[in-house]
Parts: C-alpha cells; sequence; structure tokens
C-alpha cells in the first residue's frame, strides 16, 4: 500500500474519518492501530517483527532507564544494537554475504555450492530498524529519558507516514510529538484535521513529483540503463540526467507527502532534503540528500567512530568507512557499496585545508559559483550512475559508454534522435532537467518549502494549485506505475 | 518511573522541543472564518473538475477502453434476437467471426452476436454476464475463451473501468469479495472507487495519448529505442502466468463465478482454452504453467455439466491448430495462417462434442 496507489487514498480516507471522529484521548491508540493496519497490509508476519522490535527496544530503553551501573548499561546498549543489526543482517545481508562469499571462494578457483536461503525483506525495515535503534542509543546517552509508556513508543517507530521510507526521526524529536496526540497540546485539537493547506499542499506536491514526473521519466531511464553495452553515450548521460531527476522527484516527492500527512495529523516530520542539486560540494551535498540518513550516520557512526578529533588521517578514514556503510545500508549490493565508497571517496578528496582554501579563494558569486556546482552536479550524476547499475559488470559498461562517446561524431545522435521521431520528448525531458537544476539552485530551497512560500498567495489560488496537481497525478498516471525506488531499501 | 540519571538539560531539551513545536504554525488561527473563505473556491474548481471529467468521460470520440465497453454492450443490445453469444476478449473473436461460426453451428448470421470487448478477461466477462442477466438476455449457446496469460493478474484501473461500467449495483458485493481473492484486494478496492468519482482515472491512456500528439507530435512507435540504442532491443517474449498459487487464485474464483452464471445465460456455454507461442516455444517452466492451465480448466469444466472444454491448446491428428510462432502474430493473437490452422481444430473439436454441422 504506496502513497500513490488507490489503496492507500482508501485507506487514508478511511483513516482521516475515523480519526476526525475519535474523541482525543483514544487518538493514540487509533493512530497505532491504523499504523499497524496499514503495514501489516504488506505482510502480518512482517508486522509480528515490527511489533517485535518494537517491545525488545521499549524493553531494553526501560531498563536503562532504571540503572545508574554503568556496565549494565553498556550490556543493555549493546544487545539492543546487536539485536537490531541481527534482525536487519539477517533478513537484508544473509544472501548477498553468502553470494560474495562463494564469488571469492570461486576467484581463489574453490568452487562451492552456496545455498541460497529465499529470505523476502521486510518492507521498510532498514528505516524502522535505525529509528528504534536511535531511541536506545540516545536512552544510552543520557540525551532522551525513556518513553513514557509503551503506546507512545509504538507510535515513535511505526508512525505510518514515515514508516517505510522515512524520514528516519529521531526519538528526541518525535517522541515529545507522540506523546502530546489528545492532549490539550495536541495541534490537531486546536484547528481541526483538514484544515491545513500547507499539509494539502505537501501531499499534492509530492504525489506530482512521484507520479507525474518521476513514473513517467522511468521507462526512459529503464531503456538506456537495460543491456548498457548497446546504449549510445550520449544517451546514456540524458539517461542519467533523467535518473538524477528521477530519483529526486521519487524519493523526495515520499517525503513530502509523509511530511504532509504528518503536518495534517498535527506532526512536524524532519526535512528530507533542501534542493540537493544546488550542491557545491560533497559534505554540501549530504547537507542536503536524504538529510535524516545522513546526520543519523553523522551522529551514530561517525562521531562515535573517532570524527574528526584524532586527526585528519583517521578522520578521512572514517568518513570513508560511513560512506561504504551508508552504501551498503541502501541495498545488498556491489554497486551499492561502490556507490558508498565513490561519495566517501568524494568526502575524503574534497577535504585537503589546501582544496578548501583554494574553494573559498574563488568568487562565490557569478559564473564560478555556477560552474561548481554544475561541475559538483556532474559528479553526483556519476554516482547516481553506480547506483542504477543492475549489475557490477553494468558499472563498467555504463561508465564505458558515459566517457567514450560512442555516437556523438558527424551528428549521429541528432540523426538517431531524428529516426526515433523522440526529439520533442528528450527536448522536454532536457528542459526539465534544466528546470530542475534551476529550481534548486535560485533559492538553495527544496521546492517543498516553498509550499509555505506560497502560504502568502489568495486561497483559491492555493486551492487552485492543490487540485491541479492532484488532477495531473490522474491523467498522467503511468500504465504500470513502479513503486517508490526507496522501498526496496 | 524513575528519572534519576537523566539530567537537567535531557528533561530541558524534551520540554524545549515541546515548546517549539507548539509554536510551528499548523493551521490558521480561526478555522471557522477560513471554511467560509473556502467553500467559494473549492465548490467552483469542483465543479469545473467535474464537468471537465464527465465531458471527457461521455465524449464518444475519447477514450478507447470506455468505448470498447459501449461498443460491446451496443451490440448486444442491438442483437436482441440473437441466440449466440460470443463473449471474452479479442483473442477470442478475432479468428471467431460471426459468419464462420454462423456458418459452424448451421444458424443464420443474425443468430449470432458478437459480445466480446478488447481486453475483456474473465473478470470483465463475468460482468458482462451480470449485464446481460440482468438484461433478461437469454442464449442458446455461449462461447468463451481464455489464454494462458489471461489466468494471472494484470492489474490496471482499466480492470475497473470495465467492472464499474458493466456491474449492476447489485452485484458489486459480490465482485468485492472476489477482490479479496486478488494479491492487493484493497488497490481493487481504491481503483473502483477512484473510477467512480473519476470517469478520466480508468481511460487516462487517450489523455496521454491527446498530449503527447499535441504537445510531442506523433512517435514512431517501432522506432523509439533509436535514439537510445546501437540495435534494437530484443522482442519482448510471450505474456505468459507462472501458475503461483498468488498469481491465480483471484483469476480462478472469477472463472468459477462466470462458469456458474453461464448457466443462468446459455443453455449450454463452450469454454474454448486458446493457444499461444508457448505451447510448443516455451521454456519448460512456460510449458509446464500450460499443462497446469489445461488441469485447472479441466476439471473446472468437468464439475460443471452445462459447459463443454473446448481444447483448442491441443491438437488432433493432422489438426495441429495454432502452435507454430508464425501462427501468431504477437504471440497470443493469431495471424491469417494461425486463424486457419484454430478454425479447422475448432471444427474438428466442434463435430467432436456434437455442436458443429
Amino acid at each position: 500500500m504506496t502513497f500513490t496507489t488507490p489503496a492507500f487514498l482508501l485507506y487514508f480516507v478511511v483513516f482521516l474519518s475515523v480519526y476526525a471522529w475519535t474523541p482525543p484521548r483514544s487518538r493514540k491508540g487509533v493512530l497505532l492501530f491504523a499504523s499497524y493496519v496499514f503495514y501489516g497490509a504488506w505482510s502480518l508476519w512482517f508486522l509480528l517483527l515490527l511489533i517485535g522490535t518494537t517491545l525488545f527496544d521499549w524493553q531494553v530503553g526501560r531498563l536503562m532507564g532504571r540503572t545508574d551501573d554503568p556496565g549494565r548499561r553498556k550490556r543493555l546498549i549493546t544487545a539492543s544494537v546487536v539485536a537490531n543489526l541481527s534482525v536487519l543482517g539477517f533478513f537484508k545481508y544473509v544472501n548477498f554475504f553468502v553470494d560474495s562469499g562463494a564469488g571469492l571462494l570461486a576467484l581463489a578457483g574453490v568452487q562451492t555450492d552456496p545455498q541460497v536461503l529465499q529470505i523476502v525483506l521486510p518492507i521498510g525495515i532498514s528505516f524502522y530498524t535505525f529509528q528504534s535503534m536511535s531511541y536506545t542509543i540516545d536512552v544510552y546517552r543520557r540525551d532522551l529519558p525513556p518513553a513514557r509508556t509503551l503506546v507512545d513508543f509504538a507510535l515513535y517507530v511505526t508512525f505510518f507516514p514515515q514508516l517505510v521510507a522515512g524520514p528516519i526521526e529521531r526519538a528526541t524529536h518525535l517522541l515529545p510529538q507522540c506523546e502530546r496526540v489528545g492532549t490539550e497540546a495536541d495541534p490537531v485539537r486546536a484547528t481541526g484535521l483538514t484544515n491545513r493547506w500547507d499539509a494539502w499542499g505537501l501531499i499534492a506536491l509530492g504525489a506530482f513529483k512521484k507520479v507525474v514526473i518521476a513514473d513517467n521519466l522511468a521507462p526512459l531511464v529503464e531503456l538506456t540503463y537495460a543491456d548498457p553495452e548497446t546504449t549510445l553515450g550520449p544517451a546514456m548521460w540524458l539517461g542519467t540526467y533523467a535518473f538524477a531527476a528521477q530519483i529526486y522527484c521519487d524519493f523526495s516527492g515520499y517525503s513530502d507527502i509523509a511530511v504532509g500527512i504528518g503536518r495534517l495529523l498535527g506532526f512536524d516530520l524532519m526535512q528530507n532534503f533542501r534542493a540537493p542539486y544546488a550542491a557545491d560540494g560533497p559534505s554540501d551535498f549530504w547537507r542536503r540528500w536524504h538529510i535524516s540518513l545522513s546526520s543519523w550516520l553523522r551522529d551514530y557512526l561517525y562521531i562515535p567512530l573517532g570524527g574528526n578529533r584524532s586527526g585528519e588521517a583517521r578522520a578521512r578514514l572514517n568518513l570513508a568507512l560511513t560512506m561504504l556503510l551508508g552504501g551498503l545500508w541502501h541495498g545488498a549490493a556491489w554497486n551499492y557499496v561502490l556507490w558508498g565508497a565513490y561519495h566517501g571517496l568524494l568526502l575524503v578528496v574534497f577535504r585537503p585545508a589546501f582544496l578548501r582554501e583554494f574553494a573559498e579563494r574563488l568568487p562565490a558569486q557569478g559564473a564560478v559559483r555556477v560552474l561548481r556546482r554544475l561541475a559538483f552536479f556532474h559528479l553526483t550524476c556519476l554516482g547516481w550512475a553506480l547506483f542504477r547499475a543492475e549489475s557490477l559488470s553494468d558499472c563498467g559498461a555504463i561508465f564505458a559508454r558515459l566517457f567514450f562517446l560512442e555516437g556523438w561524431g558527424g551528428g549521429a545522435f541528432f540523426d538517431a534522435v531524428e529516426a526515433s521521431g523522440e526529439g520533442p520528448k528528450l527536448a522536454l525531458l532536457s528542459a526539465l532537467i534544466v528546470g530542475l537544476l534551476l529550481v534548486h539552485n535560485i533559492r538553495r530551497e527544496d521546492p517543498s518549502s516553498s509550499v509555505r512560500f506560497v502560504a502568502h498567495w489568495p486561497l483559491a489560488v492555493r486551492v487552485l494549485c492543490v487540485t491541479l496537481m492532484l488532477a495531473a497525478c490522474v491523467a498522467f498516471a503511468p500504465e504500470k506505475p513502479p513503486p517508490f525506488i526507496y522501498f526496496q531499501f | 518511573m524513575r528519572r534519576g540519571p537523566y539530567s537537567k538539560s535531557a528533561h530541558r531539551a524534551r520540554a524545549a522541543c515541546a515548546r517549539n513545536l507548539g509554536r510551528v504554525s499548523f493551521g490558521p488561527s480561526n478555522p471557522g472564518a477560513t471554511h467560509v473563505r473556502l467553500i467559494g473556491p473549492v465548490l467552483l474548481l469542483l465543479c469545473g473538475l467535474w464537468l471537465t471529467d464527465t465531458l471527457l468521460s461521455e465524449d464518444r470520440t475519447v477514450g478507447w477502453e470506455r468505448n470498447t465497453v459501449r461498443n460491446g454492450l451496443n451490440r448486444v443490445h442491438t442483437g436482441k434476437d440473437a441466440r449466440v453469444a460470443l463473449l471474452g476478449s479479442s483473442t477470442s473473436a478475432d479468428w471467431l467471426p460471426n459468419a464462420y461460426l454462423a456458418k459452424v453451428l448451421g444458424r443464420k448470421v443474425e443468430d449470432v452476436v458478437d459480445a466480446h470487448m478488447n481486453g475483456c478477461h474473465q473478470p470483465c466477462t463475468w460482468a458482462e454476464v451480470r449485464q446481460m442477466l440482468a438484461r433478461g438476455r437469454r442464449y442458446q449457446v455461449a462461447f468463451f475463451g481464455t489464454n494462458l496469460f489471461q489466468q494471472c493478474e494484470f492489474a490496471h484501473s482499466k480492470r475497473q473501468l470495465q467492472d464499474e461500467l458493466l456491474l449492476p449495483t447489485s452485484d458489486l458485493p459480490r465482485a468485492f469479495a472476489l477482490y479479496a481473492h486478488a494479491e492487493l484486494p484493497l488497490d481493487y478496492l481504491g481503483r473502483f472507487f477512484a473510477v467512480k468519482a473519476s470517469g478520466v482515472y480508468g481511460d487516462s491512456g487517450f489523455l496521454q495519448d491527446q498530449w503527447r500528439k499535441a504537445v510531442l507530435g506523433a512517435p514512431k512507435p517501432n522506432d523509439t529505442w533509436r535514439w537510445a540504442k546501437a540495435q534494437g532491443p530484443k522482442p519482448a517474449g510471450t505474456h505468459g502466468c507462472g501458475y503461483d498459487d498468488d498469481e491465480i487464485a483471484y483469476k480462478t474464483a472469477v472463472t468459477e463465478a462466470l462458469l456458474d452464471d453461464l448457466r443462468d445465460l446459455a443453455e449450454v456455454s463452450y469454454f474454448m482454452l486458446l493457444p499461444d507461442d508457448l505451447l510448443t516455444e516455451g521454456t519448460p517452466a512456460q510449458q509446464a504453467a500450460w499443462e497446469k492451465h489445461r488441469a485447472l480448466h479441466t476439471a473446472l469444466v468437468d464439475a460443471r455439466p452445462w459447459v463443454r472444454l473446448v481444447d483448442l491448446s491441443t491438437g488432433l491428428p493432422g489438426l495441429p491448430g495454432a502452435r507454430r510462432r508464425e501462427d501468431f502474430k504477437d504471440g497470443t493473437h493469431v495471424s491469417p495462417a494461425g486463424q486457419k490452422a484454430q478454425q479447422a481444430l475448432f471444427e474438428a473439436r466442434m463435430k467432436a462434442l456434437g455442436a458443429a454441422k
């Protein structure tokens, strides 16, 4: 049941109607139940796994709250981290490591016949495991007292708008909001459920990004990335640009809908994107792309590894390691590891002081600034090529196509475009990419933040915008809409 | 709960977070006034959208999915005196023209009504049968055929459009109960209500097509890959069906409902197992799926004496039927050569059943 399916629309209408008529004191329970229904629609077995994770971390938090004994607290947090990572490891990485081990043995000349387990990846497991784990770590660090009730904590782990693809919330931010549901402090009690045009605006914008832009770009990307050895060089670039637009509109579209639904229910979820294609360097990019994951990795991995406190060399190693694991978090495949390593490398390369000084001496305005951002956008696109590749061997073919521009010579590409009759479509795609870069770079904020900007427009215009975006989703829905890209993680 | 181990700053941080959240503007302070200001533009917009949606849905020149249903119903309506009904999708009907079927059965052409609709799989055929029964139609003979690929779910909003256009309201509970057998029942239900709310939704393909033509020009369907590839993509294989229990549960349930209701529609119904090129060209797994398909439908028909099986997927001596790749245009629709082979086998099968003159 994904946000842009009729099933979710039906679920959401029923849920909103029930929620609106529920007495405030029962709302928390209804919200939790609705979240379990939302997740259980995929699989009841995996719902049990989610409940198990919730109960385990709730108990760990409770026990840590009752003791001052550092040894006992350490054992508890170790148990929580090991349990969470074991669950994640089993469902997500067992087959990957078995396959990779067999591949390594084969390289050494030892032939094995690995038994691949038939494991189905529970949807959203990477997201809710990290969210639940951040709670126990925060309680361990005494950044946060344990949750007051199990229902509050369960709602924090399970809150349906962000359950399956984030944003990965922190307990310090989301837990207090769960605690206030139905109380006097609950914004829903003051203003009602439907009276929030910024929330509806975000939902409509997210649906528009996903259904109208990302889903219609998907076939074009698929055409260029399927069997890349037969793809022409210029087409590979176009496909890569298109994927950059697709993955941004797909994932930020999901986040917009999640934040919008959250706001509708009186929750303030964290912003996950901030115009990532306006970044002028790798660290700037990671402050703008999937912010909830990058800040999680910073706080719970990079800093505990030592951060930049133990010298420059160690800091670079920590960065590389963090990004490598960040890549692996995305998926159990070598191309994701490679993508993580690539971003780690960018962070390490851009880190030396002389590079920073050089960059700082460059004029911060005008053409140089534009060129810097444009150059980094291309570096990001090369990363997306690794991310989108269907296998490690495809990565080589893709990069060969990107850098040995077969098909350009003598206007061959333009002849091919002419022969295909797809010229206007590709022109539209190019305009879309340029438009996306402009939108990102003019305000350097995510388009979702412009929803607040348009709050000053006349009400009729706002209503018109929301309605037109939703009508476009109906009219331009592709025949076979692909699922959200980040659902596979 | 003990709070001892936690610093005051942790509690202060949580309290500050809660206070800050209280300051976040979630909406206007005077919702009543906003409601009044909202009603005008919202009503105006809804009216505009409803009008556009209705105009596009009712226009008979646009919307092929809707029109194929309309055309099928029109033929049923005009062929009031028909005694033989040909149901199903294009793969059931495009090799079985009325005149030919009438000749095989020894009847007049007017006795046969072509009630097929393009893309009308088992659920749509069941809905059409319910519609015919609601209109009081009764026939002496009904024909209906299914391909292997049709046994798997092919979820699409046009399927719910067919349900919405064809099913009498009193049959909706039965349809929703059948949806429960689908892999994603809520999606089916959601699509049905979305089609109810917007006529355009179930048939948005025509809008996109018009828009593409207007903005992007007429595409060259067989050459669209040329801008991207040095050589054309491999031709897409024929639609098959893996025949996993989950994949076929919905269509099996609907087929049972359809075969049961055919008892009320016709004195005798002929259920045709339609071939495809996977019969001889498919992988072992695809051929195994074919065997399951044949066995399932044989069992379904054997349990219903008012239905007879016309197996066009198995040849007879000297009459192989359509089995070779060149017998098909696209793997499932027969070519002119395939049509002749299929008709010859059909006639032989009908004679064996004592139904052909």
